[in-house]
């Protein structure tokens, strides 16, 4: 019926969107460490209490099944939750949609007690939970609260509009609400991190990948869907309309404490690490950026844990920012990396600017300076000293110097990449521009013939 | 940014010019002196009457004495002072006195001495020296005068003036009445105090004059004996601790003898056995040292003494063809697979003064894997970047790779290694490896860091366990810190010292004239500059900062410190990097010669700091009246007062600099050429280390740099952890291609980049390169050819002994 149900959803819309909606999802959970629990007749007592009172809480939405964890995964769990891997847990023909591994160990007087997930469809793990209790008595509320803390809530994007930043998501088993009211899985303020699976014919996955950068964050909830916003630093993210065999799929993501690593690479081979380049973060408006710090030699910089839960970071190097706000939920991803254009050549020309528009901000200072000066000469008759302020004048830099200097160094900058050539022409077209209008000969020209009229006046 | 938005809104704040400055001196009224009068005579007849005084012109006499007897009949003829024109005839007999002028200037000498007021006593006196000298009872006259001055001086407690002035009485008249007990009191008093200070060496000297003058004085005879039995004392002391072999105590008492009495019988002697034994040496330095120093490029002091204490792992030796020159004093160091591997051998039994554990391989790699870590206090980005994985192939040998080839990775390795538990190796916190211990005041022999003050001594004593020791090495070397050079030179040449570490150049001519000195010039010249500190307003902006650059006539404040010969290789730097002392001169190879120094400008100076001033203005009170608006001003509000006359204040600026003679003269000129521009510096001097940044309440720090290697150092200089904090995003990209830089050529190209940025964007305010030297006693061999610094070769060092604490 499943599989029917399945392949129905494969090819239909209206109906897919129904069934997606009123089915459950088939959690497995696996115990391990039955040792810490203790008899092998107190680990089936647990497992069974927890089974009853997750069912108690949860009702209809999850359709549960709680079991050992089977032999093979017993000491990898136990020992080390973080090293789980999708393919150790998968059987060939899952069916699951979410396995939980639930560990229990005993660490010194205290009991922990660790559940981490597998969505099977996105083949993505959630972090560990972890609880710790001083007594027996309490494993079973301890479990069901990290088995609970644990679940992902997973959705279908039903649609996005980029120009607006909205998402829609339906939720899987929207229709069938947790028996307890008061479990709510999905609320505004909720985070997604959408995820594409690209299938085969039969349904199975080819590739499964999360889409970088790319966050969504829920604003209101029905039972039809969930209306998110969108933060993605992609400029077009593949997830307006729907495309073949690909699914586009959101997980629900909680941030953590965890600090996360950022690599900035050059986009162009051999990928060199950038650094150097600064990231920002930005606040309640796209000017309010505030420095974190800057990429170390080898391109990384590590994330300061901050108070937000979702931020935004930004890239800039120099004036320049390169990328769009990136959206980070706090501590999802331990390691994060991007490539960008390296900026260093349109940096390196941008500093050549700015210090040719101080050498050309102090010579029209000086031109104006003796301007001045040769007027007040002119007002006390002293000609001879108004010329020599006229001769200093001439023998400034002019424009036509200038200009020779400009094309020498944007001949020593240019570049074979197009894009990076039109940035650094813009920068040296800009000065170019003043350039002209600041060191034009006419001024001192006028100044010129200003001093002859007036000394032929005074003659007379 | 964009161009225009820059360039127009310079425009609308406008240019100011240079704003007249009114000058007045205000006027002054003074009571004229006799002697600054027209001169005249008084003449008193014996008749009472109108005309019985009468002012004259001075009258012609020989020799300005009234003759003794004249005839009835014989006149004399005047000239009223206030009609000259006619000329009286007077007969002598009618004649009471003559009241001349210059006794009349005499006797109102005599009233002020009595009064006091001896400066200006003695401008009547030099007055009548010059112009009456033969004036009757002027020498006398000038005695008085002396004396009494002398004896107001000594009531004052100014026991050395009032001695002087009776020196010179005694020069005048020693047989003056009294004049024996007067100079008995005074010199009593100063032989007193000296000797309480123990300057015996003065109360020597002031005894001796004495004893010159009066032989017999019983001041003289107490003393004398007082001093041959302190004398006595000490060379008691000495002789018992040579006899034991406690040459440290043989020698400081041998020293005490030597001011005491150095002609004791037997002194000389016990001088020559003990110097042979435990040589040592005193050297004057300008800048003392410090526990706490850590600035290696700004400190001197630093860079100086580390050198007795500590081997590092490289030491620079000077500037080489490419590049500084290295040795590696521990051991070896080796560059291998074209540059991508350097191998470092220690030599065994390397141990701390205390005779600590031996430095192994595991202690190497450890050091060099902390200079990669952010809070190492040698942390080096450069070398950070650099390393990739380090090795330890056996107890003494450490591989370390490099991610790719660098053109002087040792320059990054001049850094301290002690074991590892034996504490941080921090300069004069560690223990020491070197030729000497630290002194008893560092932090690590837990005693008090000295105060600094002129006079104040340091002493460095030999390192027994030191594995370099040399046969025949000094056994001591005491610093004695000065303020002003030339009491160090007079020292020095009196014996005192044997070295100076640094003398201004103005002093060069004349001490190249010193027969028994010598003068040295080290390899490196200082780069001196201001950093800015980028925390503060206006000078954050570069515009303010290219101001300042304009504002400071360099050039002749160069010339001041040069003194009128110039001194090669002193010249204006475009940037934070040696020019060295020519094209050829490899020390020069990150200098773009091409950059010229920006020349004076003062009013273009004006224009720019003037404009930034006011934008920081507006800028403040658009920030204010943003975060609260208050109530609007009334409209009959009164004016407010009119400002004070004079050049108006656009800001003021504090600059912090290290309390060194040279600086203080440069410091000084600075701040007065920027006042002319109403730029307002606040100077804040210092004694003690030089910070590793601008302190936060300071626009700028006065620094003299030693930069040795500029391919190394411009990243501790511009770079983020380096000393300006940091500059432009284009300055930061062109440091870390520096870093990558595989050859010389491309770290050239690489500098020359970086000396633009820094010269454009003023990231420092290139001030001059000065040459410093040194200046010793000929006696004193093994200070080395053109030395980094002054204990390059201090194990080499060979002091003969020069006996005698006077000589002249």
């Amino acid at each position: 019926m499943i599989w029917a149900l399945g392949g129905i959803y494969q090819r239909a819309g209206a109906t897919d969107q129904s069934v997606w909606q009123l089915t459950p999802y088939r959690v497995q959970i696996a115990v391990a460490g039955d040792a810490a629990i203790g008899s092998p007749e107190a680990a089936e007592a647990f497992r069974s209490a927890l089974q009853t009172q997750l069912e108690t809480v949860v009702g209809a939405l999850w359709q549960l099944t709680v079991a050992p964890a089977p032999p093979a995964l017993q000491w990898p769990a136990v020992d080390s939750m973080e090293t789980l891997t999708a393919e150790g847990l998968l059987k060939p023909d899952e069916k699951a949609d979410k396995i939980i591994v639930l560990t229990v160990t005993e660490e010194g007087c205290t009991l922990r007690v660790a559940a981490r997930e597998l969505d099977v469809r996105t083949r993505r793990f959630g972090p560990v939970i972890a609880k710790t209790v001083w007594q027996r008595g309490k494993l079973r509320d301890a479990a069901t609260d990290a088995v609970l803390e644990a679940f992902a809530p997973l959705a279908m994007i039903d649609g996005a509009d980029l120009k607006k930043g909205t998402v829609v998501l339906r939720l899987k088993a929207a229709a069938l609400p947790p028996r307890d009211p008061n479990l709510v899985f999905v609320r505004p303020g909720t985070y997604f991190q959408p995820i594409l699976r690209y299938n085969d014919r039969d349904g199975n996955p080819l590739k499964i990948e999360p889409l970088p950068w790319t966050i969504f964050e829920t604003e209101s909830v029905s039972p039809e869907q969930v209306a998110c916003k969108l933060y993605t630093g992609l400029r077009a993210p593949p997830i307006v309309r729907r495309r073949g065999r690909m699914e586009q799929l959101a997980l629900g993501v909680r941030p953590s404490t965890a600090a996360s690593t950022l690599e900035l690479r050059a986009r162009a081979e051999p990928k060199p690490p950038l650094a150097g380049y600064e990231i920002y973060e930005q606040g309640s408006s796209p000017k309010d950026l505030k420095l974190l710090g800057r990429t170390d030699p080898r391109g990384r910089f590590v994330i300061p844990p901050g108070k937000a839960s979702l931020r935004l970071l930004m890239v800039k190097n120099g004036q320049r920012p390169l990328s769009k706000p990136l959206p980070l939920v706090r501590g999802l991803e331990p390691e994060l990396s991007i490539e960008i254009p390296s900026d260093d050549a349109r940096l390196q020309a941008e500093g050549v600017v700015i210090g040719l528009v101080d050498e050309l901000i102090d010579i029209v200072g000086r031109r104006k300076v003796l301007a001045a000066r040769i007027k007040i000469a002119m007002k006390n008759n002293d000609w001879q000293k108004a010329r020599q302020f006229l001769r200093e004048l001439r023998n400034l830099p002019d424009g036509q110097r200038f200009l020779y200097r400009l094309a020498d160094e944007k001949k020593r900058l240019s570049s074979r990449d197009r894009m990076l050539q039109k940035q650094i022409d813009e920068l040296f077209n800009e000065l170019q521009k003043n350039i002209v209008k600041y060191l034009s000969p006419e001024e001192i020209d006028a100044l010129e013939i200003q001093l002859e009229e007036a000394q032929a006046s005074k003659k007379k | 940014m964009t161009f225009p938005k820059i360039i127009g809104g310079w425009f609308r704040r406008g240019i100011f010019l240079l704003p007249a400055m009114m000058i007045y001196c205000p006027a002054f009224a003074a009571e004229t002196p006799i002697y600054e009068q027209d001169p005249y005579d008084v003449v008193t007849l014996k008749e009472p009457g109108e005309n019985q005084v009468l002012k004259v012109l001075p009258l012609d006499l020989p020799e300005r004495k009234v003759p003794e007897r004249t005839r009835p009949g014989v006149k004399i003829r005047l000239r009223f002072y206030d009609d000259p024109g006619k000329l009286f005839e007077v007969d002598w007999t009618a004649i009471k006195d003559v009241d001349f002028f210059e006794q009349r200037i005499l006797k109102q000498a005599g009233e002020l001495a009595a009064a006091g007021k001896f400066e200006d006593v003695y401008n009547y006196l030099c007055f009548l020296r010059e112009k009456y000298p033969k004036t009757p009872g002027l020498g006398k006259g000038w005695e008085d005068a002396l004396y009494e001055e002398a004896k107001v001086t000594y009531s004052r407690g100014e026991y050395d003036g009032a001695l002087a002035l009776l020196r010179e009485v005694y020069a005048r008249n020693p047989k003056r009445p009294e004049l024996e007990k007067a100079l008995g009191m005074a010199t009593e008093k100063l032989v007193s105090g000296y000797m309480a200070q123990k300057r015996y060496a003065a109360a020597r000297i002031i005894l001796d004059e004495l004893r010159s003058e009066f032989p017999e004085h019983p001041t003289v005879t107490a003393w004398t004996e007082r001093l041959k039995a302190e004398a006595a004392q000490a060379f008691q002391a000495a002789e018992t601790a040579a006899q034991s072999g406690d040459w440290s105590a043989a020698d400081r008492n041998c020293l005490l003898l030597g001011t005491i009495w150095p002609d004791y019988p037997g002194a000389k002697k016990l001088a020559e056995t003990i110097h042979s034994k435990y040589p040592r040496v005193a050297v004057g330095v300008m800048t003392p040292w410090s526990p706490r120093a850590s600035n290696r490029l700004a400190d001197e002091a630093l860079r100086r003494t580390s050198r007795l204490c500590y081997r590092t792992l490289t030491e620079y030796l000077g500037p080489g063809a490419e590049g500084g020159q290295y040795r590696c004093p521990l051991g070896e160091i080796r560059r291998e697979n074209l540059g991508r591997k350097l191998l470092v051998r220690l030599q065994p039994d390397i141990r701390t003064a205390g005779g600590g554990a031996a430095l192994t391989g595991y202690d190497l790699a450890h050091r060099l894997r902390e200079m990669t870590r952010p809070g190492d206090p040698d942390y080096s980005p450069a070398w950070s970047e650099l390393l990739q994985s380090l090795q330890v192939k056996d107890v003494y040998t450490v591989e370390a790779e490099l991610r790719h080839s660098s053109v002087c990775p040792e320059a990054l390795l001049q850094t301290p290694v002690v074991p590892q538990d034996e504490g941080p190796p921090v300069f004069f916190q560690a223990p020491a490896d070197g030729p000497f211990r630290l002194p008893a005041s560092s932090p690590a022999a837990k005693a008090e860091d000295p105060s600094g003050k002129a006079g104040a001594e340091i002493t460095f004593t030999v390192n027994p366990d030191y594995f370099a020791a040399q046969p025949g090495q000094l056994q001591q070397i005491v610093e004695r810190y000065y303020t002003l050079s030339a009491n160090a030179v007079s020292d020095l040449k009196h014996g005192q010292l044997q070295a100076v570490d640094r003398v201004p150049l103005w002093e060069l001519p004349r001490l190249q004239e010193e027969a028994e000195l010598a003068v040295g010039r080290y390899a490196v010249p200082r780069v001196h500059c201001l950093i800015p500190n980028l925390r503060r307003p206006l000078v954050s902006e570069r515009t303010f900062r290219r101001a300042l650059v304009y504002g400071i006539n360099r050039e002749a404040i160069l010339k001041q410190l040069v003194g009128p010969q110039p001194v090669e290789g002193c010249c204006l730097l475009s940037g934070p990097f040696p020019a060295g002392s020519g094209l050829d001169d490899p020390l020069s190879y990150a200098y773009d010669v091409r950059i010229a120094p920006r020349p004076y400008d003062p009013r273009l100076a004006l224009a720019l700091a003037a404009s930034e001033a006011l934008a920081a203005k507006e800028d403040g009170a658009k920030e204010k009246s943003q975060t609260t608006a208050g109530p609007p001003p009334k409209a009959n509000a009164k004016p407010a007062a009119p400002k004070e006359k004079g050049p108006r204040t656009i800001a003021t600026l504090t600059l912090a600099y290290p309390d060194d003679e040279v600086i203080r003269v440069a410091c000084t000129s600075i701040k007065k050429q920027l006042a002319v521009l109403g730029l307002k510096i606040e100077l804040r001097p210092f004694t003690g280390p030089v910070p590793e940044k601008v302190p936060e309440d300071a626009d700028l720090l006065y620094v003299a740099l030693v930069v040795g290697e500029p391919a190394a150092d411009a990243g501790a200089i511009l770079g983020e952890s380096g000393m300006t904090g940091g500059g432009s995003p284009y300055l930061r990209l062109a440091l870390r291609q520096l870093d990558e830089a595989t050859n010389w050529e491309e770290a050239q190209r690489r500098l020359y980049r970086i000396h633009r940025l820094a010269h454009e964007e003023v990231a420092v305010i290139p001030l001059w390169q000065l040459y410093d030297f040194y200046v010793y006693r000929k006696g004193l061999n093994g200070i080395g050819r053109n030395p980094v610094s002054l204990y390059q070769n201090i194990e080499q060092w060979q002091a003969p002994l020069e006996y005698s604490a006077e000589k002249k």
